[in-house]
């Protein structure tokens, strides 16, 4: 059983690389650079090549980071969750990805596969759809910030900042 | 007056009265790369300052 919080802690890493770095090559690589694609005509290959893949490999490196964080808190779950003593700055992170994980399956995703075609959208509801979906990877990159000063010093480092 | 010697500029009274009332757009931080790194950095000051002084205090 000792190994357990070993192997999660491995893979939470190991997805949340994946997890957060797609998210980053998605706001600061792929945004901008659909807009200067559309102004050439050469977006679709990005929309039909590349952003499926990315958003496969996206948005389930999310749910195995936060499956192999539950995991590596065990029974510190509630307590981090309820941020009490001791839990309370993991418990903080704990809840940042948490939110995150929510937006990637109910704002992103639905919206993405309106905006790349996969679903039935008018014009309308594809531009509201990219709106929505645009502020949501936004937000994620926002918290993404907080997440990782409280997921990296949660635990270990709490006395240096007094936590 | 306080205003002149904040921006340098020579303001009267209507540049100033234009300044508070004209509409401006308000901008989303989120619309930039940099917006959305600097609300993310006051975010964690916040939530620092939240943690260390409501959650854990007295502990």
């Amino acid at each position: 059983m000792d190994l357990l919080p070993g192997f999660a802690r491995w893979i939470h890493v190991w997805a949340g690389i994946t997890w957060v770095g797609l998210l980053y090559y998605f706001n600061f690589v792929q945004v901008p650079a659909l807009k200067e694609a559309a102004a050439d005509g050469t977006a679709a290959g990005i929309t039909r090549h590349v952003a499926p893949r990315a958003l496969l490999w996206f948005r389930w490196a999310a749910v195995v980071t936060w499956l192999a964080g539950a995991a590596l808190l065990g029974k510190a779950f509630v307590p981090a969750f309820t941020l009490q003593e001791d839990y309370a700055a993991i418990g903080v992170g704990a809840w940042l990805g948490t939110i995150m994980l929510f937006n990637v399956w109910v704002l992103i995703w639905p919206n993405q596969k309106k905006i790349l075609g996969m679903v039935p959208a008018g014009d309308a509801a594809k531009a509201r759809a990219r709106r929505v979906a645009f502020l949501a990877s936004r937000t994620n990159t926002m918290l993404s910030v907080p997440m990782i000063f409280f997921m990296t010093n949660g635990l270990t480092h709490r006395a240096i900042f007094g936590l | 007056m306080l205003l002149n010697r904040l921006f340098c500029a020579n303001l009267n009274t209507l540049d100033v009265q234009r300044f508070f009332t004209e509409k401006r757009p308000m901008k989303n931080p989120l619309d930039s790369i940099s917006g959305t790194l600097i609300s993310g950095v006051i975010l964690t000051l916040v939530l620092y300052v939240f943690l260390k002084n409501f959650i854990l205090a007295g502990v």
